[in-house]
């Protein structure tokens, strides 16, 4: 398909994804709290995005949809650290982010290009502790909001 | 004279769904035990609220400029509310906000500093 | 207009809203806490304008609806900042 469909396709999937999240975050809320079916977790998801644009529209995208945040992320390590409303398993939301990222990809991109993503963890240290640079993901990684978009 | 009363009934039905979109986030703020489950209920108003609200309140006024303006709107609203949320649960995370109890999985917890400094 | 008093009644539903958010604002044991529910509140007072616009029937409505979702995450922005203590 050319690339304008793609995009227009990739707006359609997302826009069901997005009624679907509504749906389950506010029938979760509206649940008596002893029935509640929210699991939360923080996760960390090794990301495929290699340029700014790219970083800012995943996480913008993860952020908008209800019940997936994300808090921070470590652009040199290539992870996203997710917090998930719903999340049975580690593995379940890196699945659904993944599949939101390689789509999100394959529509922006003219060509697919690298997708590949760094299978190893970082280690992570507390923030004050006199780390070397890399490692800690909070004090290294740029603000989650993008530059492109800071006023 | 039908079709107008139907557009007009349709806007109502927008602006309804948007406000309860924002009355059961206002419980959410209650109900929801930490900082980034309470971002993510606010999240549905940010989103879905505001927009089928701007959405019922342009069926029930309709005109060229007002869908220009509109879509604009809704499109504005739903790029910075992401960037307004991704930047409160960041500053939640640098002020140290903990999870909650129930949270099961939490890769953050070794990137903290001691917990009880705000 | 056969919708006089449904945008009344829209109008009160929103206010309970804003009142239980505004609580959430006083309550709120940390500053984020805070900020969250100020976030809500400002959303809530999008749909006021929106609605006290179709009941007076004013001409500028949708460009105070642009500006205000144009601008709204200033807000939210600045009480991050504040929160974080300025780092970013």
């Amino acid at each position: 398909m050319s690339w304008p469909f793609r995009i227009i396709g990739f707006l359609a999937w997302y826009a069901k994804e997005f009624l679907l999240a509504n749906l389950s975050v506010t029938a979760d809320v509206l649940r008596p709290r002893r029935r509640m079916k929210m699991r939360p977790a923080i996760v960390a998801v090794p990301a495929a995005s290699r340029t700014d644009s790219e970083w800012t529209l995943i996480s913008s995208l993860i952020t908008l949809t209800p019940g997936t945040l994300t808090i921070t992320i470590s652009r040199e390590h290539g992870i996203l650290y997710v917090h998930g409303m719903f999340v049975d398993s580690r593995e379940q939301l890196v699945a659904e982010i993944q599949e939101m990222e390689d789509r999100l990809l394959h529509a922006m991109r003219r060509e697919p290009g690298d997708l590949s993503r760094p299978t190893e963890r970082p280690v992570v240290r507390p923030l004050d502790e006199a780390a070397p640079p890399s490692g800690t993901p909070g004090a290294s990684a740029h603000p989650p909001t993008g530059s492109g978009e800071n006023p | 004279m039908e079709l107008i009363d139907i557009i007009e009934a349709l806007g109502l039905v927008f602006i309804f769904l948007g406000i309860g979109t924002i009355v059961v986030s206002a419980i959410g703020l209650f109900k929801l035990p930490d900082l980034y489950l309470r971002a993510s209920a606010v999240g549905t108003s940010a989103g879905l609220g505001v927009a089928s609200i701007v959405l019922g309140a342009l069926l029930m006024d309709f005109s060229g400029l007002n869908l220009l303006k509109a879509v604009i709107a809704i499109i504005a609203q739903l790029l910075t509310s992401a960037v307004g949320s991704m930047a409160i649960a960041r500053a939640g995370y640098l002020n140290n906000a903990l999870p909650a109890e129930i949270t099961h999985i939490d890769e953050l917890r070794l990137t903290r500093r001691s917990p009880d400094r705000s | 207009m056969i919708s006089e008093w449904t945008l009344e009644v829209a109008l009160f539903l929103l206010a309970i809203g804003m009142i239980i958010a505004s609580v959430r604002g006083f309550l709120g044991p940390r500053t984020m806490d805070r900020a969250v529910a100020a976030d809500l509140i400002f959303f809530a007072t999008i749909g006021f304008v929106a609605l006290i616009g179709l009941r007076t029937g004013i001409d500028a409505l949708f460009d105070i609806i642009l500006i205000a979702t144009l601008l709204g995450f200033m807000a939210a922005l600045s009480m991050a900042r504040l929160g974080s203590g300025g780092r970013r």
